[in-house]
């Protein structure tokens, strides 16, 4: 990937994360804990 | 692992609390070492500053101890190490293909200087950086090795639209690899 490629991609995603509401920004960032936090609930219950 | 034992001070991070982004050409995205994790997981820890984020926390750095040599067809924990701050600032699950065919990206777990980013514009703007450079960082990696299909999951319905957006916008970049959406997936093959 070139520099123009890799300036393209960081615009292309740097413009939709400008769209988003702070309620999708803070699901984006809570997400992956919440999978990691659920999937630790049944091993610790076994 | 316990987490919460180590002070900053004890184990000699800086207490810098900035939350500048990065450029994506100031990130690498690196194997962790088990010492890398450990000093990552007191400097996450420390930045979260409350309790009721320790069990978020050390379930992340559990699966990343159990995680961290990469094996074709399971997860593993990849850093995203900002070689300007001289800090990780997030953690990656990515799945590698036999012989390199193939590179997936499942889960991206940012920093808790980060976390703010939903009322913060400050760290909002990091966060924007931070995330967009992962995705140059990610592809540029696949590209450069020569993977054949390079996979993105969009987790959330907000990463699904970047995804879907970068997807639309491909063909303007003249990349060998085309682009597809496949369900969730955002989808780079030759």
């Amino acid at each position: 990937m070139n520099v123009q490629q890799a300036e393209l991609i960081y615009a292309v995603v740097s413009s939709a994360l400008d769209k988003l509401t702070d309620s999708q920004v803070g699901e984006m960032i809570a997400a992956p804990y919440a999978d990691m936090a659920q999937e630790k609930v049944p091993a610790l219950a076994a | 692992m316990r987490l919460t034992t180590y002070s900053r001070v004890q184990i000699g991070l800086s207490m810098s609390s900035s939350t500048e982004g990065p450029h994506y050409s100031d990130l690498t995205i690196k194997p962790f070492t088990a010492a890398d994790l450990s000093t990552v997981a007191y400097d996450w820890v420390d930045r979260a500053g409350s309790d009721e984020f320790e069990v978020e926390l050390s379930a992340v750095f559990e699966w990343c101890a159990d995680h961290l040599v990469p094996l074709p067809g399971t997860g593993h924990a990849m850093q995203v190490y900002n070689t300007k701050h001289g800090r990780t600032q997030a953690i990656l699950e990515m799945v590698d293909g036999k012989m390199g065919t193939m590179s997936k990206l499942l889960k991206i777990w940012v920093s808790p200087e980060f976390w703010p980013a939903d009322r913060d514009p400050s760290v909002r703007t990091g966060f924007k950086e931070l995330y967009a450079g992962i995705l140059v960082n990610v592809i540029g990696d696949g590209m450069s090795k020569g993977t054949e299909e390079i996979r993105i999951y969009g987790r959330t319905e907000a990463l699904l639209t970047i995804l879907s957006a970068l997807q639309s916008e491909w063909g303007v970049l003249n990349s060998p690899m085309s682009a597809t959406m496949e369900g969730r997936w955002f989808v780079l093959r030759k």
